[in-house]
C-alpha cells in the first residue's frame, strides 16, 4: 500500500509540474522564451498586416503611486495613447521583474537597475534588439544615448538591447553653518589644509567639524566623496565599481595611493575627534542633517534637503543657517573629477513579449524630448503651472495652491520627474548638438519663477548648478560584468573590514600599516581577477 | 495554604524576562512619544523616552490621505475574506478528514501534508494566478493563501478528539455533515477557532507579499504594503543619489503610520489570548 501511495505521490507530483507550464498547448515542453518570441512574431506580422495602431502602452517601472501616475498619464495626449503602469515597491522591484521576464508578463517598456541580467535576456532572446525598432529621426535621443561612447559598455555584442537613463552627475554638495563660518572670521576654504583648520577652529568652539550618516558603514562613504574627490581616490560607490584608464590599462581605485591619501586623512580627523563617531547608530541616511545639524559645522549631502533642516532647525535656534560652498579644490561651484560617473540611472528595456514594442520606444522618446520633460517637470497648464508655460530659458512659474492639492507639495517639486527614465530635472537638447555627451555638457536646467526671483541658493538649478556632473568618467564607469557577483562581495568585505580599521587607526603609523595589510589581501581576495577580467572587456570592447 | 518557596531560578528568570519585556516595550514606547511629539519636540531630540511635547498633527495628517483609508479598507475586505473564507474551507476540510470511512484518506492526507513542504514556486504561481484573471484585483491578495495546511492540521487535530458520541447523537437528531460542523464540531471547538482565527487575522492584516507581487496598480494596496513602501522604500531612496528631488515622509509620519497599522491586532489580542494557548496545544498530546 505504501509503495502504491507513494507511486501516486510522485504521478501527482509530476501532473502537477506539467500544469505549472507557461504553454497552452497541453503540456508541451518548449521552453517560454521560444513561446514568447513566436506570440511576439504573431503580434508583429497582425500589426503589420495593417490592424489598428496599439491604444495602450504599458510601462513598468518601481515604486509608482496615484499621484506619479497622475503625472505621467498627463504624456497621453502628446503621444497619442493610453500608458498602464505596472508597478511594485522599488527594493522587491527586481524580484518582481524577474518573475515577470520570467512569465512572459506582456510589457512594452521596463525601467529598471542594469544589475538585473539583462545581458542574459539577450542572450535568451528575451529582449527585443533595439537597433530593429529604433529610427534614427524619430527617436533620436534614444539613437544619441545609446550609440554615444559613454554608453558603450552597454552594447552586448555589438547590438543596443538596453537603453541607459541619463542622470545629471549629481545634487549632493558641500555645505557648512553660515553662522558658525561668520564666528570663526570666515575664513577662506579652498584647500583641504584651510577646510581642516576650519574645522579645528569650529571644534574650538564646541562644534564637530564634518558630519557622516553612515547607515551602511564607512565602506560606502558616499557622505565622504568630497574627502576620496580631493585627493583622487574611489571605490566608496556602493557597488564598489571604480576603474581608472590610463594608456588602456585598467586599474582600480579602491587600492590607489589617492584612496590611501583619503582614509589617512579622515583617520587624522577621527584621531582629532573633528568628525562625528556615531556614525554607526544613526539609521536614516540624510540624519545628520537633523540629529548633527545643532553641532555639525560641516556635511556632504543632497543639497534638496539643506532648506528643510534649515527651516527645522530656526524653529530651535534663529541664527542656524547651512548655505552651499564650493566644493574643496575646485575653481567654482562644481564637482572635481573623481574618476567615476554617475552619469546613468537604471535603463529602460522592451522585452520580446511587448504587444506595443514601438509604443515604448516612443513613450522613452517623448518623455526625454523638451516637451516630455516640461510636462513632467511642469505639469499641466493653469493648474500646477501657470497658462504661458515655460520660456525659452526652461523657466516656468507654478501655481503654489494647486500644486499643493496635485502633487502634495508647494515647492513645485512634481512627482517622479526624477529616476523614471531621466534624472534630468530640464532638458537635453540633442537635436542641437552632434553627439549626446555634447549635449548632455550643455543640458538646461529648468527653474521656476519663484526661485529665479528670489534667487533661492537651493533651487534646482543652483543646486544642479553646484553639483555638476563628476568629470573623469570611462567607459567602463557604468559596466557591471557578470564577475561583480563572484568577487564584488568579498572584495567589499576586505575593504570593509581595512577601511573601517584603517579610519579608527589609534595613530598614522598603525594606519600606514595597515594599508599594506590592505592591498594584498585585496588582490588575493579576488582583486587580481577582477581588474583582469575588466582589463579583458575593455580591450575586447572598448579600445 | 501552602507558598512556594522563591528560588534563584525564579529570581533570574524573572529578570531575564523582565529585560526581553523591555527590549521589546521601549522601541513601541519611543514610537508612541514620537509619534505623538510636535515637530519642534522631535527635532530637538530624535530619541527621547519621555515626551517632552504632545500633537495629532501626524495622525489628522494620515486620516486626511485618501491613500491611507483606502489601504485600511482594502485591508479590513482582506482580512474578512481571507479570514472568514480560510476558516469555513480549512474547517470543511479538517472535519473531513476526521471521517474514516472515506476512500483514499490516507493518500489525501498525506498529498496535504506534502504541500507543507513543497510548492511550484512563485513563477507558476503568477502564471496561475494570470490565467484566471485575478492578477491587480482584490481576489489575489487572498484566494491563494485561504487554505493553509498548518491550520487545516490544527483543526482536524482539535476535531479528532471530539467524542464521536456526540456526532452520533447529533445524526440521530437528523443533522446532516454540515450541520454537524456548523452548529455541533466547531461551537465546541472555540479555542482552535479563535487561535486559528488569530492567526489568519494577523497574516492578512500585516501581509504585503502577495500585493507586492500579484498587484501592478498601486490603487490597491493594503496597508501593511503602504506602510511597508514609506519604511522600506524611503531607505531605498535614501541611497540613492537624487532622493533630493522626492519629498520623503517625516520619521513622525512612519511612527503614526506603524500605529495605525499596529492598532486593531493589539486590540484584538486580548480578547483571545486566553483561547490562544489552548487552541494550539490542542490534540498535541496523543492520547
Amino acid at each position: 500500500m505504501k509503495r502504491i501511495s507513494a507511486v501516486l505521490l510522485a504521478v501527482l507530483l509530476a501532473l502537477s509540474t506539467a500544469a505549472c507550464s507557461t504553454s497552452d498547448r497541453g503540456g508541451s515542453s518548449t521552453p517560454p522564451k521560444t513561446e514568447s518570441k513566436v506570440e511576439s512574431k504573431v503580434e508583429s506580422q497582425e500589426t503589420a498586416k495593417g490592424s489598428e495602431e496599439p491604444k495602450t502602452v504599458k510601462m513598468m517601472a518601481d515604486g509608482m503611486d496615484d499621484k506619479a501616475i497622475s503625472q505621467w498619464k498627463l504624456l497621453e495626449p502628446e503621444l497619442g495613447m493610453e500608458i498602464e503602469f505596472l508597478t511594485a515597491p522599488g527594493d522587491q522591484f527586481a524580484q518582481k521583474v524577474n518573475t515577470m521576464m520570467a512569465t512572459g508578463e506582456e510589457a512594452d517598456l521596463i525601467t529598471c537597475e542594469d544589475s538585473l541580467p539583462w545581458r542574459s535576456w539577450a542572450e535568451d532572446e528575451l529582449l527585443i534588439d533595439l537597433d530593429e525598432l529604433i529610427d534614427p529621426v524619430d527617436h533620436i535621443y534614444v539613437e544619441k544615448i545609446t550609440s554615444s561612447d559613454l554608453f558603450k559598455g552597454y552594447l552586448n555584442d555589438g547590438k543596443r538591447y538596453v537603453i541607459p537613463n541619463a542622470h545629471h552627475g549629481n545634487d549632493w554638495t558641500m555645505v557648512v553653518r553660515k553662522d558658525i563660518m561668520e564666528k570663526i572670521g570666515n575664513p577662506e576654504i579652498n584647500t583641504m589644509e584651510e577646510y581642516y583648520d576650519a574645522m579645528v577652529k569650529a571644534k574650538e568652539m564646541g562644534y564637530i567639524g564634518v558630519g557622516f550618516s553612515l547607515d551602511d558603514g564607512l565602506v560606502k562613504l558616499q557622505t565622504a566623496f568630497q574627502f576620496f574627490s580631493y585627493f583622487g581616490g574611489g571605490g566608496m560607490k556602493p557597488d564598489g565599481r571604480s576603474f581608472d584608464i590610463n594608456n588602456d590599462v585598467v586599474t582600480d581605485l579602491s587600492v590607489s595611493d589617492g584612496t590611501k591619501q583619503t582614509l589617512l586623512f579622515l583617520n587624522k580627523l577621527y584621531r582629532e575627534d573633528l568628525m562625528n563617531k556615531d556614525y554607526a547608530t544613526i539609521k536614516d541616511g540624510f540624519l545628520s542633517t537633523y540629529v548633527d545639524a545643532g553641532k555639525v559645522f560641516s556635511l556632504f549631502t543632497p543639497a534638496g534637503n539643506i532648506p528643510m533642516a534649515n527651516e527645522k532647525m530656526q524653529t530651535l535656534d534663529p541664527s542656524f543657517e547651512y548655505e552651499i560652498i564650493p566644493a574643496i579644490g575646485a575653481d567654482r561651484p562644481e564637482f572635481r573629477p573623481i574618476t567615476q560617473g554617475f552619469n546613468m540611472w537604471k535603463v529602460s528595456l522592451i522585452p520580446a513579449t511587448a504587444k506595443n514594442p514601438a509604443g515604448g520606444l516612443k513613450l522613452f522618446e517623448l518623455a526625454n524630448s523638451r516637451t516630455g520633460r516640461e510636462i513632467l517637470i511642469g505639469g499641466e497648464k493653469g493648474v500646477t503651472m501657470t497658462e504661458e508655460g515655460f520660456s525659452e530659458d526652461g523657466v516656468f512659474t507654478i501655481i503654489p495652491e494647486n500644486c499643493e492639492k496635485v502633487w502634495g507639495n508647494a515647492t513645485g517639486i512634481s512627482p517622479r520627474w526624477w529616476g523614471l527614465m531621466s534624472t534630468v530635472y530640464g532638458y537635453i537638447p540633442v537635436e542641437e548638438y552632434d553627439t549626446y555627451e555634447e549635449a548632455y555638457a550643455n543640458e538646461m536646467i529648468f527653474s521656476t519663477s519663484q526661485d529665479v526671483e528670489s534667487d533661492n541658493p537651493f533651487s534646482n538649478r543652483n543646486v544642479i548648478e553646484a553639483g555638476r556632473p563628476y568629470g573623469g568618467v570611462n567607459v567602463l564607469s557604468e559596466v557591471a560584468l557578470p564577475i561583480e557577483s563572484e568577487v564584488r562581495p568579498n572584495l567589499n568585505n576586505i575593504k570593509g573590514e581595512y577601511w573601517n580599521k584603517i579610519i579608527t587607526a589609534p595613530s598614522e603609523e598603525e594606519a600606514e600599516k595597515l594599508w599594506e595589510e590592505f592591498v594584498p589581501q585585496w588582490e588575493a581576495g579576488g582583486g587580481t581577477d577582477y581588474v583582469a577580467a575588466y582589463q579583458e572587456y575593455y580591450d575586447e570592447n572598448c579600445k | 495554604m501552602k507558598v512556594r518557596k522563591v528560588t534563584l531560578f525564579d529570581v533570574v528568570s524573572g529578570i531575564v524576562l523582565a529585560l526581553l519585556a523591555l527590549v521589546l516595550l521601549v522601541p513601541f514606547w519611543q514610537m508612541i512619544v514620537v509619534a505623538f511629539s510636535t515637530t519642534e519636540g522631535y527635532v530637538k531630540s530624535t530619541y527621547h523616552l519621555i515626551p517632552t511635547s504632545f500633537s495629532v498633527d501626524v495622525f489628522s495628517q494620515l486620516f486626511s490621505s485618501s491613500e491611507i483609508m483606502k489601504g485600511m479598507l482594502i485591508s479590513l475586505i482582506n482580512v474578512l475574506c481571507g479570514w472568514l473564507g480560510g476558516l469555513i474551507l480549512c474547517a470543511m476540510g479538517a472535519y473531513a478528514l476526521t471521517k474514516k470511512n472515506i476512500i483514499g484518506r490516507k493518500f489525501i492526507f498525506n498529498f496535504i501534508i506534502f504541500t507543507m513542504f513543497f510548492n511550484g514556486g512563485i513563477i507558476p504561481l503568477y502564471i496561475w494566478l494570470k490565467k484566471i484573471y485575478i492578477t491587480d484585483t482584490i481576489f489575489c491578495l487572498f484566494l491563494p493563501t485561504l487554505i493553509s495546511t498548518f491550520y487545516l492540521l490544527l483543526l482536524k487535530n482539535s476535531f479528532i478528539s471530539i467524542p464521536a458520541e456526540m456526532e452520533e447523537a447529533a445524526l440521530i437528531d437528523g443533522y446532516n455533515e454540515m450541520q454537524i460542523l456548523f452548529k455541533i464540531i466547531i461551537p465546541v471547538s472555540k479555542p482552535v477557532i479563535a487561535a486559528v482565527s488569530l492567526f489568519l487575522i494577523v497574516q492578512y492584516w500585516n501581509d504585503y507579499y502577495n500585493a507586492m507581487m500579484f498587484m501592478n496598480k498601486p490603487d490597491l494596496y493594503p496597508l501593511g504594503l503602504i506602510l511597508r513602501n514609506v519604511i522600506i522604500s524611503k531607505q531605498a531612496l535614501l541611497r540613492t543619489p537624487v532622493a533630493a528631488g522626492a519629498v520623503l515622509p517625516s520619521e513622525q509620519y512612519n511612527m503614526a503610520l506603524t500605529m495605525i497599522a499596529m492598532l486593531p491586532i493589539l486590540v484584538l489580542y486580548p480578547f483571545v489570548q486566553k483561547y490562544f494557548v489552548a487552541g494550539v496545544m490542542i490534540g498535541a498530546v496523543k492520547e
